[in-house]
């Protein structure tokens, strides 16, 4: 099953916030490719040297098996900002 | 009816704006926008409304019954009667003409003769623009993303409105919808300034640069339609008429949001200093914004999150630089964008130029995957290199410009005189300066103003929101007395009308 390994990996499906932040942080690094970025609720694409469409894509598939969780398309589009990421992958986590 | 039009501007807004706060609170609200909205574009051309009404009525029906409970099946074959029926309904007003003369060309060469009668019927302005915002509608309830309008007024006034029909900015029914559906409250003393303020800047750029850029790329093209061009003369056209497209568009724009702005609705930018790019995909998420993200959404991602997605399942990497390898590039990154790059061509219309430009872009899109020389030149340069990865990148633009609006006879040669610049023996200094002297005052006026919105990380028109009313009243004046000093009064139409 994709990503259930990691989840579990990481104690568990009751993961908090902060835990989402973490392993949203590390995505974003490791896919762009930027050791020091620091996000915050509302940094967006523009505020990210690299985070352009493909790039997106490749973020929230990375987020996808991390998380073991879909995304739809709209879903995907309708991202704004990290701040609405992280709040739809906290949707998606089982209770 | 032309947003620069004195009709337009002094008793059309006027009276429509003054009706709609009487009656903003009522059921009127929409009828008086949505009337007025057909008085727009039946002053064109009455007819112009059938297909508009066509559109509006089919969208609106199939919607109600995409928003009820039924198969997957059918579901899906509603969606495929809408895509179907506006994109060919959009596709016969666009391309038939087309499909016609070549067929004809064709038979003329096989020593035939023209057997098909040439369909003479103009294209109705805005048809492109207002097809893809009602598409948008059934493709969001297909995907069960938004509810249906609440009313038939309701949707009918979305299609229309006047301040998006004729050139956008493309507005997906989730984003305007929402807007018309409710009372919106009085706009504020500060927002009625911002929206006027769009208003006049837009008039600005429109009259005083856009139309004089225009000029000179008339000019410039004169010289490969008559002459023997001089050396660089590409290179100037390509200057040219960069500022041309873009204070054209960009004050269409601004004043279609002004407008809008004055019946309580906002609409997104379209532009936000594209020429301050640092590489094609920066580019690309500041130049005709609404539209580029509109068939990215429809078309791009599906098709890319497919592709990743896929790899990701079967265990192979779906990093950036994973994709860089052969079969993975072609899949996940230089396919799809140049599939979607081809469409978007394809939309502006039967043109060499338009398909050229956007496979341009595409190439360069997805090369910049392979050579990023904005990172690179960021990592070595710092913010020297910053600008001149602009510098590169302004150029590249300019370049592709000359396979939009060149015509198809005059590409290779005007392409052709851009590296002639390099033999100084012929080199025409009158010319060349004389040409380059005009590209350059008409320039600095956006490139100073696009540097200030530039540095606040947004677009110089943002900066109304926050000037005090002095300031406002002196840029004001100072947008009068250029318009009236060097605007041009010929009445040129905005170049996207067209579509």
């Amino acid at each position: 099953m994709r990503g259930t390994g990691d989840r579990n990996a990481r104690g568990g499906t009751d993961m908090n916030k902060a835990e989402i932040w973490d392993i949203v942080t590390d995505v974003f690094r490791e896919t762009l490719d930027l050791d020091n970025l620091v996000l915050t609720p509302a940094t967006t694409a523009r505020d990210v040297d690299g985070w352009d469409s493909l790039n997106h894509i490749l973020l929230v598939v990375a987020v996808e098996r991390k998380f073991g969780i879909k995304f739809s398309t709209g879903e995907i589009d309708g991202m704004e900002n990290v701040g609405q990421f992280i709040d739809l992958i906290d949707s998606k986590m089982p209770a | 009816m032309s947003f620069i039009s004195l009709e337009y501007l002094f008793v059309y807004l006027p009276v429509v704006v003054g009706l709609y706060l009487v009656f903003r609170k009522t059921v009127l609200a929409n009828v008086i926008l949505v009337l007025a909205s057909y008085v727009f574009y039946a002053a064109a051309a009455a007819w112009y409304l059938l297909p508009l009404l066509v559109t509006s009525l089919l969208d609106f029906t199939l919607g109600r019954m995409l928003s009820r409970d039924g198969s997957q099946g059918y579901r899906r074959a509603l969606l495929i009667v809408s895509l179907t029926a506006n994109l060919g309904l959009l596709a016969f007003f666009k391309y038939t003409p087309w499909v016609i003369d070549n067929f004809n060309l064709g038979l003329i060469a096989i020593g035939v003769g023209a057997a098909v009668p040439t369909l003479s019927v103009p294209f109705p302005f805005g048809m492109s623009f207002y097809t893809f915002q009602s598409m948008s509608y059934t493709i969001e309830l297909y995907r069960r993303e938004m509810q249906p309008a609440k009313s038939l007024l309701d949707y009918l006034t979305f299609v229309a409105l006047w301040a998006k029909l004729s050139a956008g900015p493309i507005m997906r029914a989730r984003d305007l919808l929402g807007q018309l559906e409710r009372v919106r409250p009085l706009i504020t003393a500060d927002e009625t300034r911002y929206a006027l303020m769009l208003i006049v800047w837009g008039l600005f750029k429109k009259l005083a640069l856009a139309d004089n850029f225009g000029y000179i790329v008339d000019t410039i093209d004169g010289y490969f339609r008559y002459d023997a061009p001089f050396a660089g003369a590409g290179l100037l056209f390509g200057y040219a008429f960069a500022g041309q497209m873009y204070c054209d568009f960009s004050a269409y724009t601004d004043i279609a949001r002004g407008s809008a702005k004055l019946i309580g609705i906002d609409m997104p930018t379209n532009f936000r200093t594209p020429y301050f790019a640092v590489s094609p995909s920066d580019y690309w998420q500041r130049w005709h914004i609404t539209l580029t993200r509109f068939v990215f959404s429809y078309v791009y991602t599906p098709i890319v999150v497919r592709a990743v997605r896929k790899r990701a399942a079967r265990g192979l990497p779906v990093s950036p630089k994973a994709l860089l390898r052969p079969v993975p590039f072609v899949t996940c990154v230089a396919g799809p964008t140049l599939f979607t790059m081809s469409l978007l061509g394809l939309w502006h219309g039967a043109a060499f130029g338009f398909i050229a430009f956007y496979l341009y872009h595409g190439v360069l899109l997805s090369l910049h995957r392979l050579v990023p020389f904005d990172r690179y030149l960021m990592s070595r340069f710092g913010s020297v290199g910053k600008w001149l990865a602009i510098v590169i990148m302004f150029h590249l633009v300019c370049v592709g410009f000359i396979l939009f609006r060149g015509r198809i006879e005059a590409m290779v040669p005007m392409l052709w005189s851009i590296p002639t610049l390099l033999d100084f023996a012929h080199f025409d200094a009158r010319h060349f300066f004389g040409l380059g002297w005009g590209i350059a005052v008409l320039g600095a006026i956006p490139a100073l103003t696009d540097y200030l919105g530039y540095r606040k990380n947004g677009e110089f028109t943002d900066l109304f929101k926050t000037l005090n009313p002095y300031a406002c009243a002196a840029l004001a004046c100072a947008c009068y007395f250029g318009l009236t000093i060097f605007g041009k009064r010929d009445g040129a139409q905005f170049i996207y009308f067209q579509f």
